[in-house]
């Protein structure tokens, strides 16, 4: 007969069991069916998954809610940026960012050598060469991270997609383009 | 065990995610229609579970030839191979085929099988763990609520039902127009489903409101292609009290309305608005909400393009006065906008009366060479329809959907906005045409090109 089935912690064993025999038989298929310690586990596994779901949610709930600011933000008449509330530059500029960099793929082939920096030519030479050549291709290999994003600010600064941009880096260079 | 759990554990996050009203759509700003996608797939993992349970509860039963004794001496086998068969048949009943066959049948077997799952389910639970009943008990509250809030939602709007006036349109469509004073305010792209108790009361109808609170006189209007029994009644009304002189009505009871869950057009430096038929309603309302809005205010919106794609010119009547109004509206407010009408079922030849259209007839967009765009002649009758709405492009020919967006991005000064609406043909190639365009001019890749939000809103509610 197998043992220790109610502590959960000892496989079964079923060495020296009659299966012929209904009671020997019976007797073990309770203790396959007893979920004193199975039941506790599973109710863990279930319970992490709810918290899981709540933390997709929760989530997907603050993305929608910055995600409506940003847009939001874009109906603000173009001012000074230091006569903008305080919080909702910094909270425009975070987002901002985190969209930037949660975007951000590396470039997968590179054709040219170019100097950070270079995005308005790379434009303009995608443009220049839009009958054949892919925008991608152009993309230059030394595209660091970080002067993609300012290369970005600078972009959408221009296009006043987001005007509060102007008070991240105030002295860059990429604003002086 | 562990995957009975999980997936008893999935049953209310299923329910959550079926309901018009629901919780996570508020949240997430996801609407009902998009929520049912995951609800579908949820319900997949659970008969993935649920087969799990079941296989490795019998194989390990079988392995010592316990399980007769099992079946014999124990409830939950049968209960269980109860639920089980009820969520494998709720699951291929849920396959697009069996749903389009009758929505309405599908909706209603699939209400009363989730109930003998509940019981099922219910019953199966050993008794020595009843605390996880809370699984069922949550997705029952969940279901009351949904159903409870659409109720009183439901009575409210329908305490003094409208009469709504029915208007034959060419093309086998109808205009419905009523006023829905009790009716809460609703967004451009919302829909609400409409019962029209003379044509059958448990007949209900999905629509997409064309009109937005501020046009029309706060009034609502439809317009309602002919597809099925339902729709083919309103038509045989509409058109047989036209020829009286009264103007044809009808009661009408609203359920709703639901939102639609796209962003704010007005946010985005260009916006694309793409219909196909009767999906018009959709971006029209969009664009009457932009022009209404750029009446009033200064918007980061500096262009518009409206494509749409008809089988004939003189569809263009249905909403040439709605068109003309917001076109008008975005240009006095600086507004670059452009309308163009594909007319898929007539070609527009050089033979043609150019004197009667009043825009370039050509095939820029779609390119000529291409074997989507065939060579008619215009007779004098169709030439009349060019000018029900002058300020537009006409085109011949299905859209080439990548070079039609690739005009728009190219030149836009920031982001762009795509909307589409109309049918699953027409969506996807505008999805695949957004995707093409996004890599081909790497966006978010360092060359400085502005991202696309693409918004696809289908006819097709089932």
């Amino acid at each position: 007969m197998g043992s220790g089935g109610s502590s959960g912690f000892v496989p079964l064993n079923d060495s020296g069991v009659d299966f012929s025999n209904e009671t020997q038989a019976f007797n073990i298929l309770q203790e396959i069916l007893d979920d004193s310690y199975l039941q506790v586990e599973s109710n863990q596994y279930a319970r992490h998954f709810w918290y899981g779901i709540m933390v997709l949610i929760g989530v997907a709930a603050a993305c929608n809610l910055l995600w409506k600011v940003i847009l939001r933000a874009r109906f603000a008449p173009p001012s000074s940026p230091h006569s903008q509330p305080h919080q909702t530059r910094a909270v425009v500029t975070v987002v901002v960012l985190a969209d930037l960099l949660s975007s951000y793929q590396a470039p997968s082939r590179c054709s040219q050598q170019t100097q950070p920096g270079e995005t308005n030519t790379l434009v303009h030479q995608m443009r220049v060469h839009a009958d054949g050549r892919r925008a991608r291709d152009l993309v230059s290999p030394n595209h660091t991270l970080v002067s993609f994003v300012l290369g970005q600010a600078a972009s959408l600064r221009a296009h006043h997609s987001y005007p509060h941009l102007l008070w991240i880096h105030p002295r860059s260079r990429i604003h002086q383009q | 065990m562990r995957a009975g759990w999980l997936a008893v554990a999935q049953i209310p996050l299923l329910v959550l995610l079926a309901g018009k009203v629901n919780i996570v759509g508020l949240l997430t700003g996801v609407s009902y229609e998009r929520l049912n996608v995951y609800h579908r797939w949820i319900a997949r993992g659970l008969l993935m579970l649920a087969s799990m349970h079941f296989g490795f509860q019998s194989h390990g039963w079988n392995l010592y030839g316990l399980m007769q004794l099992e079946w014999g001496t124990d409830t939950c086998p049968p209960t269980g191979i109860a639920a089980y068969a009820i969520v494998l048949w709720m699951n291929l009943t849920t396959l697009a085929p069996f749903r389009k066959m009758s929505y309405k049948l599908f909706v209603i077997q699939h209400i009363i099988t989730f109930m003998g799952l509940i019981i099922a389910i219910m019953e199966h639970l050993p008794s020595t763990a009843l605390y996880s009943r809370v699984y069922i008990w949550i997705p029952i509250g969940f279901y009351f609520f949904d159903r409870a809030v659409r109720t009183l939602l439901y009575l409210w709007s329908n305490l003094s039902p409208a009469q709504a006036t029915l208007e034959a349109l060419d093309g086998a469509a109808v205009k419905v127009r009523f006023s829905g004073r009790r009716i809460p305010k609703w967004g451009p792209g919302a829909h609400v489903r409409l019962r029209f108790p003379k044509f059958g009361f448990w007949h209900t109808h999905p629509a997409r409101i064309l009109s937005t609170p501020s046009s029309h006189g706060g009034d609502l209007v439809f317009i309602m292609r002919v597809r099925g029994w339902f729709t083919q009644q309103l038509l045989k009304h509409a058109e047989a009290s036209s020829t009286s002189a009264a103007v044809p009505t009808s009661t009408v009871l609203v359920g709703g309305p639901y939102y639609s869950s796209h962003n704010d057009f007005a946010a985005f430096n260009t916006a694309v608005l793409i219909a196909g038929g009767s999906g018009v309603a959709f971006t029209l309302s969009i664009l009457i909400d932009l022009a209404l809005r750029a009446a009033r205010q200064k918007l980061p919106l500096q262009t518009v393009k409206f494509a749409w794609v008809i089988r004939h010119t003189h569809w263009v009547s249905w909403v040439a006065d709605e068109l003309r109004t917001a076109f008008n509206a975005l240009h006095d407010a600086g507004v670059d906008v452009t309308i163009q009408i594909f007319v898929t079922d007539e070609c527009l030849s050089e033979k043609s009366d150019l004197a009667l259209m009043p825009a370039v007839i050509d095939g820029s967009v779609a390119d000529k060479s291409s074997a989507s765009i065939r060579e008619l002649s215009l007779s004098n009758g169709t030439g009349s329809n060019f000018a029900l709405l002058p300020t537009a492009e006409y085109h011949a020919g299905r859209p080439d959907i990548a070079r039609l967006l690739l005009a728009s991005i190219e030149a836009a000064g920031g982001e762009s906005a795509v909307g589409v609406c109309g049918p699953l043909a027409l969506t996807t190639d505008v999805r695949a045409a957004v995707v093409r365009i996004s890599d081909d001019r790497a966006v978010h890749k360092g060359t400085g090109a502005q991202g696309i939000y693409l918004h696809v809103s289908n006819t097709d509610y089932s």
